[in-house]
């Protein structure tokens, strides 16, 4: 009876082991495959996203490692200017919405003016009411607004709903980076 | 974290973002246990503590083992497993330690490791990049805002018992009605702190 | 064992044990993404998948998973398909992905998987498990499917994103609202029982 008893749980622990053994390699091979293609197409959905904001744009440089970390911002990028002249900077950056985060593309000149939004997700907000802020009317509301050094270019909006709130705040998170790249080198040229 | 953040975020965990009247988490249990208020609020206690527990278990094993080895793609597998293991460790413990309190919530345990409230806390948590501290905080009072709701729907359910409604929305149909009208009511909870405060307080500058 | 014919699995998953409607399981995801057609469809054929796939593999396995940890290994069996699922959908849909967000990884305590790997593929062969978890997948999805025809209908007054009820059409909100998913599952609900039972007295 001992024996038996003690037989069934080894089994048991074997079975079960036999079992996530099984599923692990089944996940982690599935992951293999995916993983570069999910890779691929979050980088062509920031391409895209960035060339929405300035068109034409032929490439991007990722510089969230030189910029300190700021609350709400994911990273910084440095944009090529097509026309040539100084570069460019998209910040993607983060809010807590109705249903979940408001991410969102801010794309500044390099005088850190704000030269266009773009949405990244917005699905928790609600359709008719928080998903207002996808549309382009409301995204141009930020246009040629400029940061300042307490990094609010914003105050708020009219008719605000949790998601309106949520976009201006992600747009001031933006502003408080940018306020960390530009306000840095300015300070740099006025001491030369 | 002030005083202000932790009540900020306590309304809305439990109010202005109730797991099951606006997040739609934790209807299944939530129908089947609020017949009465002591069933109700007995499920809510052990909810509110297995959240509390696999708030902080979720974290650690995610901070400490998923990101480490790069294996963030089996948070799911990870985090049903950590409530699972957790469920049974809190009941064997409970039948040893404490027996009066396992008698009272012994028969909810294992339905707390299919109420998806749990699991959606979890990845709620990882998806809102919160410290341990604030999952513990979100975990605990998201559940205040589970055991609220059935403790509310408990007292209406027992009035509804004695309404005569036509045949086919006798029992399940007339429950949901009854929680629509009331997620109606909680709705009015997210037009309050919208003065530039947003529902997360944490992610405020 | 008795035979029994795919007529009989398609009675039983779309009418007559429907697991939204008449077993009233997995309400949680059911409220939640019936917003839209688009989110209900995709969130029926993820769920779908995955009770094709756990109930394969549940009833191949069932004589090896031992009684006491039966449930633990449909658990772990269950979470490795669905973030094989969401890994797909993340891979090449992932305009669903973002819209069903946490609700994919929540399909694992979906209490219509566990119930069928418990009920059904624990104690049948495997063709007739696959067979049961297609349409049971379909009942579920043609559940979500009505709910969201109706809310996003009067709530938006577009199909599939679609626009059906004109430009000027304002959108009844209380629809896309959580108070209007009750209260439309109750009502879908209530005209399924309202119509079985009719049927029935005939």
């Amino acid at each position: 009876m001992q024996e038996n008893k003690k037989n069934s749980i080894v089994f048991s622990t074997l079975s079960l082991l036999f079992v996530s053994g099984l599923i692990a390699c089944l996940v982690a091979l599935v992951n293999s495959f995916t993983a570069p293609v999910i890779a691929k197409q979050n980088e062509e959905a920031l391409k895209q996203n960035i060339e929405k904001i300035f068109a034409g744009s032929t490439g991007y440089e990722d510089i969230s490692a030189t910029v300190s970390e700021t609350e709400g911002v994911t990273a910084v990028y440095k944009v090529k200017n097509v026309t040539g002249g100084k570069d460019n900077y998209c910040v993607h950056s983060s809010a807590a919405g109705y249903g979940g985060a408001v991410e969102l593309l801010v794309g500044f000149n390099c005088d850190g003016q704000i030269v266009g939004v773009s949405v990244l997700a917005a699905d928790g907000e609600t359709p008719g009411v928080g998903q207002k802020i996808t549309e382009q009317s409301f995204l141009d509301g930020f246009t040629g607004l400029e940061y300042n050094a307490e990094g609010t270019a914003v105050d708020g909006v009219s008719g605000a709903t949790v998601s309106s709130t949520a976009a201006v705040k992600a747009v001031n998170n933006a502003c408080l980076a940018m306020d960390k790249v530009l306000g840095g080198t300015e300070g740099e040229e006025v001491s030369e | 974290m002030s005083l202000t953040e932790m009540l900020l975020l306590c309304f809305s965990a439990i109010l202005a973002e109730n797991f099951i009247f606006v997040k739609f988490m934790g209807v299944c249990p939530f129908l089947g246990v609020s017949g009465r208020i002591d069933t109700a609020l007995s499920m809510g206690m052990a909810v509110t503590f297995v959240m509390s527990v696999a708030s902080a278990a979720a974290w650690a094993v995610y901070n400490f083992v998923l990101v480490p080895f790069e294996l963030e793609y089996l948070e799911t597998i990870a985090f049903i497993i950590i409530i699972a293991s957790l469920v049974q460790l809190i009941e064997m413990f409970m039948k040893k330690a404490f027996p009066p309190l396992y008698k009272a919530l012994g028969i909810y345990l294992p339905l707390i490791t299919t109420n998806c409230a749990v699991l959606g806390v979890a990845l709620l948590n990882v998806q809102n990049n919160y410290n341990l501290l604030q999952s513990v905080m979100y975990g605990f009072f998201a559940a205040l805002g589970f055991t609220f709701a059935l403790f509310v729907f408990a007292g209406v359910r027992q009035r509804l018992e004695l309404a005569s409604p036509p045949k086919s929305f006798e029992g399940v149909p007339l429950s949901l009605v009854a929680a629509g009208l009331i997620a109606m009511a909680f709705s009015g909870f997210q037009g309050i702190n919208l003065g530039g405060t947003g529902l997360f307080p944490f992610t405020l500058g | 064992m008795k035979r029994r014919g795919i007529a009989w699995f398609a009675k039983e998953g779309l009418l007559k044990n429907n697991p939204v409607l008449v077993q009233l399981l997995g309400l949680c995801s059911v409220l939640a993404v019936s917003t839209t057609m688009t989110n209900a469809l995709g969130m029926g054929a993820a769920a779908t998948l995955v009770l094709i796939c756990s109930n394969l593999l549940i009833s191949l396995l069932r004589r090896l998973i031992p009684e006491q940890v039966r449930i633990a290994a449909y658990i772990v069996v269950i979470s490795g398909f669905v973030t094989a699922v969401q890994l797909l959908i993340k891979a090449y849909f992932p305009a669903i992905d973002k819209s069903l967000g946490i609700f994919i990884p929540l399909i694992v305590v979906n209490c219509i998987v566990l119930a069928r790997a418990e009920a059904f593929a624990s104690k049948n062969g495997p063709v007739a498990s696959i067979l049961d978890g297609l349409f049971m997948g379909i009942g579920y999805t043609a559940a979500l499917l009505c709910l969201a025809f109706i809310r996003e209908f009067f709530g938006s007054g577009t199909l599939f994103g679609i626009k059906v009820l004109g430009e000027g059409y304002p959108g009844i909100l209380v629809f896309t609202m959580p108070a209007g998913a009750f209260i439309c599952l109750a009502c879908v609900v209530a005209a399924v029982r309202y119509f079985s039972t009719r049927k029935g007295d005939k």
